[in-house]
């Protein structure tokens, strides 16, 4: 053997030994591997989840009855700001990370994401950022500006205080987090697919992943910049969104909505991956009209692009501006009916079993319909000016962003947790939870359809009693308490399964994709092998390579098992060690925010941090000489 | 025994469904977008309307659907199903169905957002000026130089085109029954079609969240008939009956013209009085934003005939005297963050009005009615 003399390297010194090994803490804080990481984007946004859906509890404590003073109207404006903006930045974004990050290399039969220690960077500038923007509860007042911060009622001459600004400032560094894990999957999802595996040939949910993630790439960036000028315009007195001094609020509500609908498909497309992976395999038969949904899934994430002012119908833009965006938003109606169409036909002449994430994946169907349905009828702008900054649009995005991507994010939690974690979750504690989160959920959000008809505006902390309102307010209190109940169901269901495990095989549900052609948990570096990819669903074609010939209607059994580790030699596998710089990265970027609002002391420390990490980062070699191994 | 269980799930859904309906809408609320009295509302709820029956047409056949087909094709088996991968012919259906029943509802749409948004002839209709401050309404009539706030009064069958801006941050314009909302923007000028077909009292309320008591922004149209429309606008040149000498009212005059005077302006009946209150306006806006944490003078509604009111503290309360002397006494009691709360000198420690006082100031402003008993009706 010979070793070819390189120049020696540049590196760092270092001040803490860089961490090895699969166990231990600083296995996890310097992994780069996307099963840990992705398992921390779901720990950590589930936390989020239940710290948004106490602050829900609490708005409608406050709602259920007329002239309440449970919670002072301060508090309560704080209250659905955060409930909205953790609801879409630290649990639905983060939680489609983590299937992101969990699935995709698997899917797509890679052993890793294409730059694993940006992938890192994505999951600690996301944990810090959204503890900055908390910290803001301990501070003198959390966010009160709504989760959308129009301006003048977000600048520093009517909301005061640092509320604002630790929003403002934690959604850019949030923003940070999904672009940079935006483009790891792009890149990822081009450069790393298994032989064999076309585009055409990718499972749906790493379509939905790759096109979520160009969404990502092109919309933050955008919330980006209206995110600096709102800063500057709170901290350095600038003149973006003051009008008396030639700026414009309005040109605010453009670029966030520029921004704000793109990312409500971003929030979207990943739970339609994901029922369009559970559909399949509980009826098992392919996926209906593969392509077709393939294909919608584009059309609706570009059409995405030229809806934004339906969210601006009563702003003033003018009968011709509400013309084109009515038609541009009603035509986004006609790919997601396709997608509903196919999905239905899934089912059709299946053999349908139904199981936890089956249950979730058609409730999915059906109450994201209802979301699509209400939609158009905001679509029409006319009807619009009633129900626009009303309770009937509350109603609406929940039915797409509870009834929608939630159920189809618990469907993948119930589906993919015996692969990832070796042993099932409870059936029966499964179901229970569905219904009591599909009954908490209709009677929470159907009755506010009634609210905003009868006039009942968003976001008031109040009502009076003669408006006719209390009924159905009470009504969706309780079902936010039965929503609770379901996910209080569904922990104990998490920790009971842990303690008497049923041991999960690589292939427990009979699955279509590569992913469960390996051992549950998945080894480390995923494919001992890399896989070869000659069909779409190919794993299921392994399994039965008689149906590619037209088989009857009969039993088959499975002509390959899951891939036995036992027996694979490790030494031949290469993975990248662990680094803590992305950590400490992270870390900084999130000093350097705090300090914006305190002291450039702060700012100073944190870019410091920022810079070492950078530098150590950049001159660390993928693998250290001693640990030739890994 | 299959069909007998999508029977009875059937049924249940079907109960659910009517349970919801049974507590679905109620047009007695009085911001109900069904009980539309005026051209504006009844086309806006039509289109809706239309919409909506669309809607459940789909809404059956995708629910029934897919209860249909998941009891339908449980698994019996172990056998595969055929495998199909598609189906060109029903996908080009699904995808062509859909874009002709969205051009089916595009059409009555373009044509009610046309009907809707484009004003009528500006010679014809009343004009009138609205600005939402925080957390209250100001209303104009720029040709009859009249000034009010909270309370708009229109009269029935008659083009108004309502002018919209606001003063400080984003506010919305909403009477559900008579029109949909448009947002009041600062510096910027919205124009509103508004037209009334009956006589009454409506509620209407801020729809844009405009800060800490957005939920307490709220105000109401009184429609009259012609004739008391134009007895309200006589009224409104007309003076209030003079306090007389001793008299608590007269303190409370006095005390008004002391404390209060500075932002509220009660005698806009006057000639000339609507350009003054245009600038004092201004200037009240200038001052408290050149100097927020000091300032003592803020932007304020018109009090002019207050006693003529029905609610007070931007339709919050009944306009009495027990609501009005708690409110001057503590606005905070009523409507958490008032500006005047805030930064009227009563409110200093050093300043503050003895509870007598605090009386006598709510019985000036009750008594402050137009002299002449010829009053307009202002019932529902």
């Amino acid at each position: 053997m010979s070793v070819i003399n390189k120049p020696k390297q540049f590196q760092l010194p270092r001040i803490f030994p860089r961490p090895t090994g699969h166990y231990g803490i600083w296995a996890w804080l310097g992994t780069v591997d996307h099963k840990k990481i992705g398992i921390m984007y779901g720990i950590v946004s589930f936390f989020w989840f239940l710290i948004g859906g106490i602050e829900a509890l609490l708005l409608r404590v406050q709602l259920s009855h007329a002239e309440a003073s449970m919670i002072s109207p301060e508090v309560y404006n704080q209250l659905f700001t955060m409930h909205g903006t953790t609801m879409v930045f630290l649990v639905v974004m983060p939680l489609s990370a983590a299937f992101f990050n969990l699935l995709v290399p698997l899917q797509i039969g890679a052993r890793d994401v294409a730059f694993p220690r940006l992938n890192a960077l994505s999951l600690w500038v996301f944990i810090f950022g959204s503890i900055l923007m908390n910290i803001s509860w301990f501070t003198g007042g959390a966010p009160n500006g709504g989760w959308f911060g129009y301006p003048p009622n977000s600048t520093i001459n009517f909301n005061p205080g640092e509320g604002m600004t630790y929003w403002v400032v934690g959604l850019n560094v949030l923003g940070v987090a999904s672009i940079a894990a935006g483009l790891n999957f792009i890149v990822t999802i081009i450069n790393l697919r298994a032989p064999g595996m076309t585009m055409m040939r990718m499972p749906v949910f790493t379509w939905m992943t790759f096109i979520t993630s160009i969404l990502i790439v092109l919309a933050l960036p955008i919330l980006g910049v209206a995110g600096i000028q709102l800063t500057a315009d709170r901290i350095y007195g600038t003149n973006f969104f003051n009008s008396e001094a030639g700026g414009d609020p309005v040109f605010w509500q453009h670029i966030f909505w520029l921004f704000g609908h793109p990312e409500v498909y971003i929030l979207i497309l990943p739970a339609m991956g994901i029922v369009s992976e559970i559909l399949p395999t509980f009826s098992r038969k392919p996926l209906f009209g593969y392509s077709a949904i393939v294909f919608s899934g584009a059309l609706i994430g570009f059409m995405g692009w030229f809806v934004w002012s339906h969210h601006m119908f009563t702003v003033g833009l003018g009968p011709a501006a509400n013309t084109a965006f009515t038609i541009s938003t009603m035509f986004i109606a006609v790919p997601t009916g396709v997608k509903i169409f196919n999905w239905m036909a899934t089912l059709w002449g299946g053999s349908i079993r139904l199981t936890t994430s089956m249950l979730f994946a058609i409730g999915f169907i059906a109450m994201f319909t209802i979301g699509g349905l209400s939609g158009v009828t905001h679509a029409v702008s006319p009807s619009d000016a009633q129900q626009q900054d009303t309770y009937y649009i509350v109603a609406h995005f929940h039915y797409v962003l509870f009834g929608g991507a939630i159920f189809g994010i618990f469907g993948g939690i119930y589906f993919w947790w015996p692969k990832f974690f070796g042993y099932f979750l409870n059936d029966k504690m499964g179901k229970i939870n569905f219904v009591l989160m599909m009954i908490g959920f209709n009677l929470q959000f159907a009755p506010m359809h009634w609210l905003g008809l009868d006039g009942m505006p968003r976001r008031i902390y109040t009502y009076a009693e003669n408006m006719g309102w209390e009924g159905s307010n009470i009504a969706a209190t309780l079902g936010g308490f039965l929503i609770a109940l379901s996910v209080l169901v569904f922990m104990i269901n998490v920790f009971l399964s842990r303690r008497n495990k049923i041991v999960a095989p690589g292939d427990p549900w009979d699955g279509r994709t590569l992913e469960w052609s390996i051992s549950s948990p998945p080894p480390h570096y995923n494919f001992a092998k890399v896989p070869e990819v000659n069909h779409i669903d190919d794993w299921w074609y392994k399994k039965y390579p008689s149906l590619l010939e037209g088989a009857p209607k009969e039993v088959l059994t499975p002509k390959v098992k899951v891939e036995d580790t036992s027996k694979v030699d490790e030494s031949k596998i290469h993975l990248p060690d662990l680094s803590y710089y992305p950590l400490f990265v992270g870390i900084g970027l999130s000093i350097a925010a705090l300090g914006l609002m305190y002291t450039y002391a702060l700012v100073t420390i944190g870019l410091f941090l920022v810079f070492w990490g950078s530098i150590g980062w950049s001159t660390e070699p993928v693998n250290d000489p001693h640990d030739e191994h890994h | 025994m299959i069909t007998k269980r999508i029977k009875s799930v059937f049924s249940a859904v079907a109960l659910f469904a009517l349970l919801f309906v049974m507590m679905g809408c109620n047009p007695e609320s009085p911001q109900s977008t069904f009980d539309t009295h005026g051209p504006v509302a009844e086309i806006q709820k039509n289109v809706f309307m239309f919409t909506f029956w669309i809607a459940v047409f789909v809404f059956i056949i995708v629910e029934g659907g897919i209860i249909y087909l998941t009891f339908r094709f449980r698994k019996k088996d172990d056998k595969l199903p055929s495998q199909i991968h598609g189906n060109l012919k029903l996908e080009i259906m699904w995808t062509v169905i859909p874009a002709i029943i969205v051009v089916i509802i595009a059409v009555p749409t373009i044509m009610a957002l046309w009907k809707t948004q484009v004003m009528p002839n500006e010679e014809d209709s009343l004009i009138v000026e609205a600005v939402g401050h925080q957390w209250w309404f100001e209303f104009k009539y720029p040709t009859e130089e009249i000034v009010t706030a909270n309370e708009l009064h229109l009269p029935e069958d008659k083009d108004v085109i309502v002018k919209i801006t606001s003063q400080d941050v984003i506010h919305s314009f909403w009477v559900p029954k008579i029109a949909g909302k448009i947002d009041m923007v600062p510096l910027h000028e919205n124009l509103l079609y508004l037209h009334a077909d009956t006589p009454g009292l409506y509620y209407g309320q801020c729809a844009e969240f405009c800060g800490i008591v957005h939920a307490l922004m709220r105000f109401r149209v009184i429609v009259h008939s012609e004739e008391d429309y134009q007895k309200w606008l006589e009224e409104m040149r007309t003076p209030p009956m003079k306090t007389a000498n001793g008299t608590p009212e007269d303190e409370g005059r006095k005390l008004f013209v002391g404390n209060c005077s500075m932002c509220h302006t009660a005698d806009s009946y006057k000639k000339g009085a609507y350009h003054k209150e245009k600038e004092a306006q201004n200037s009240r806006w200038e001052e408290w934003k050149n100097n927020k944490e000091e300032s003592d003078i803020v932007s304020a509604p018109n009090l002019t005939h207050f006693g003529n009111r029905i609610t007070l503290g931007a339709g919050l309360k009944e306009n009495n005297y027990d609501n009005l002397v708690k409110w001057i006494e503590n606005p905070d009691s009523l409507k958490i963050g008032t500006r005047m709360k805030n930064h009227a000198s009563i409110y200093k420690s050093d300043n503050n009005l003895t509870s007598e006082q605090v009386e006598q100031i709510a019985k000036y402003l009750l008594s402050l009615k137009p002299s002449n008993e010829n009053m307009a009706t202002y019932n529902n």
